[in-house]
């Protein structure tokens, strides 16, 4: 199945977030050979070149890296990916604070709220997080 | 490098009326590229241009940096938006017409291929159902190991999980080093395989640009785009 | 190249030649039979005798077969000239035009398809002929009625008939592929337009073919080339010997072969530098 891209953005950037989602949340694993650019273009259904540009954008900020004639793999430095996975964790909290502002909740509130949920639904918080990593 | 396609103020008439005014433009090697635009935009004239079906009223078109001719033929694989096989032969006939005219033809790939779709070689092409003779047509296409690859509406008319199999046959089976033109006007379906896109609007070229430019430009996707610089 | 044409133009067009040729060589079959058996039976079927139920139905079956026979040389005419069109003008055309030839090389296919359906054809009619004279005529009968022919005609001037015949068929071929080419180039319309030009060209060859010959025997008009009545044969023998007729003969031969050359570079180049494929 193709992945799902928002319009607005362009779609090199949006692979790049998907694939770090990828790699924080765990599915490639540290060291882990990555799939050829080709293999991972098909799965996404999108242009190789975009795939492309999207990894080299990626080995920029140190999570993968290319070996010359074997490929890209993941880096073996699991401090860089628990600081990557703290930043995303930081920018979709920061995202989702302001969605409460908006509606007129500020910090303190909606950590009442997150503990009311969280004590009679702890399971299913946990399975949503999953499936947005997903897609 | 020679560019896979140039042209140069190509016009083409039919009677008084032009289908392509003063279109330039250059495709390089590589690339996927979409010719978007409305039915009757120009886009099917120009692919047959290029094909070698037409001849233009002025400017001029090379592929590779040849006219067109038997040499341009042999470096193009074209896929056009009609039925254009006999009827009466069978898959293994038509398989056996390209691997005797074209060089570049890949046998093997093209059997493996439609073993994995179960077409039975031996039915003849009237007996299959049309998404399967388009399948067929498709396979024969992208099995080739082009220059240039004419794709003419390639996903019109065809269910989504025919397109999803048409995109994925069209990215993994390319040649890297060759270019694909996709005309279509299916653009949500396709944006996402596109290197870059050009807009054809009554025959003139109003916008060539890579699609990640545009979606930085304009803040929206080509379709979007597509939608407003082609609103009625 | 070509050899793969050829093949590919043999392979479409025997789908419609074989079935013809063979439906003719049963129907002929068949009526060698039942001539046979009018042979073998005369003595109670012909000159006054009641007329039989099988002898109505062999005559009307005859005058079928005849009338086949006819058909078979319209269609073999009307199978080129469809094979033409479809591969070169309509939808095929998709495929012929793309395949890495030239257009020199498709019509040279074409051409040499062609010209061997009707050579197929006209052996088939000729060895049916043959096959309805054997056993009753033979060879010193066939030698007897043609032997003042052979003897007062030159072996050269048949040799130029032979040649004459040969590049008519090739001509006749050839205007119907330029005069497709041709109209094909108004795309909206290829096919009344192909009609079109093709009667235009035929009305122009035919009156300046007869106006050529009027205005060449002018002076010879004494001569009537009646048909070659059996009892004619000798005066008809001595026409064909006369001179005129065959310097005619020469220079309708080399006009012929201009035609030819015309309508071949016409067709190729309306192809290969003015296609114009709907």
């Amino acid at each position: 199945m193709p992945w799902n891209f928002d319009p607005g953005r362009p779609i090199y950037s949006q692979l790049l977030e998907m694939i770090r989602l990828q790699i924080v949340s765990g599915r490639y694993a540290p060291g882990e050979k990555l799939p050829s650019v080709r293999d991972l273009a098909s799965e996404a259904a999108v242009n190789p070149n975009t795939m492309q540009r999207a990894l080299t954008e990626l080995e920029r900020t140190g999570l993968i890296y290319a070996q010359r004639t074997s490929g890209r793999y993941v880096t073996e430095d699991s401090d860089l990916i628990a600081s990557a996975k703290r930043t995303i964790a930081r920018e979709k909290t920061g995202v989702f604070l302001q969605e409460m502002k908006q509606l007129g909740y500020g910090p303190e509130q909606v950590t009442e709220i997150i503990n009311t949920i969280d004590s009679s639904e702890n399971a299913d918080q946990n399975v949503s997080d999953s499936d947005a990593e997903k897609k | 490098m020679t560019p896979v396609f140039e042209c140069s103020h190509i016009t083409k008439h039919y009677g008084a009326k032009a289908a392509l005014s003063d279109i330039n433009l250059t495709l390089e090697p590589g690339r996927i590229v979409g010719l978007l635009g409305p039915n009757g935009s120009g886009k099917t004239t120009l692919i047959k241009l290029a094909a070698g079906l037409l001849t233009s009223t002025s400017g001029t078109l090379t592929i590779c940096g040849e006219r067109i001719g038997p040499l341009t033929k042999s470096k193009v694989s074209y896929l056009p938006d009609k039925d254009y096989l006999s009827g009466w032969m069978s898959v293994s006939q038509v398989i056996d017409l390209f691997h005797d005219f074209y060089e570049n033809f890949d046998r093997v790939k093209a059997c493996e291929m439609l073993n994995r779709l179960q077409i039975d070689p031996e039915q003849k092409l009237k007996t299959l159902s049309k998404g399967n003779r388009e399948k067929v047509i498709l396979i024969l296409t992208m099995s080739r190991s082009a220059d240039l690859y004419l794709l003419d509406e390639p996903i019109g008319g065809v269910d989504p999980a025919a397109r999803d199999y048409i995109l994925q046959t069209i990215l993994t089976n390319y040649n890297e080093s060759g270019t694909i033109l996709i005309s279509t006007h299916l653009i949500s379906d396709v944006e996402r395989i596109l290197d870059e896109a050009v807009f054809l609007k009554n025959g003139t070229v109003s916008i060539h640009s890579a699609v990640d430019d545009i979606r930085n430009q304009y803040q929206k996707s080509v379709d979007e785009l597509f939608r407003e610089v082609f609103a009625c | 190249m070509l050899k793969k044409l050829l093949k590919k133009d043999l392979t479409a067009t025997s789908r419609l030649f074989v079935p013809m040729l063979l439906v003719y060589v049963t129907a002929s079959l068949i009526a060698k039979g039942l001539l046979e058996l009018f042979i073998s039976a005369e003595p109670e079927t012909s000159g006054g005798g009641a007329i039989s139920l099988l002898f109505i139905l062999s005559a009307m079956y005859a005058a079928m077969f005849i009338l086949y026979l006819f058909a078979c040389i319209l269609m073999t005419v009307i199978f080129i000239i469809y094979d033409f069109y479809k591969t070169m003008i309509k939808e095929e055309s998709y495929l012929t035009h793309t395949l890495p030839v030239s257009s020199k090389q498709l019509l040279n296919s074409k051409m040499m398809i062609a010209f061997f359906w009707q050579c197929v054809t006209m052996l088939v009619t000729i060895v049916s002929v043959l096959m309805f004279m054997a056993g009753h005529i033979n060879v010193e009968q066939i030698k007897e009625f043609f032997a003042p022919v052979f003897r007062e005609i030159p072996h050269s001037y048949l040799i130029l008939s032979a040649v004459s015949t040969v590049l008519s068929l090739i001509c006749g071929t050839l205007t119907f592929f330029a005069s497709m080419a041709i109209g094909h180039l108004n795309g909206k319309h290829p096919l009344i337009t192909s009609i079109g030009v093709y009667t235009g060209i035929r009305i122009v060859m035919n009156v300046s073919s007869a106006v050529f010959t009027v205005f060449f025997f002018y002076n010879k008009l004494k001569y009537t080339i009646s048909s070659a009545s059996y009892a004619n044969r000798h005066v008809t023998a001595n026409i064909y010997v006369n001179y005129g007729n065959y310097i005619w003969n020469i220079l309708s031969c080399l006009c012929t072969a201009a035609l030819i050359v015309f309508f071949y570079w016409v067709t190729q180049y309306i192809f290969a530098k003015k296609i114009n494929v709907e």
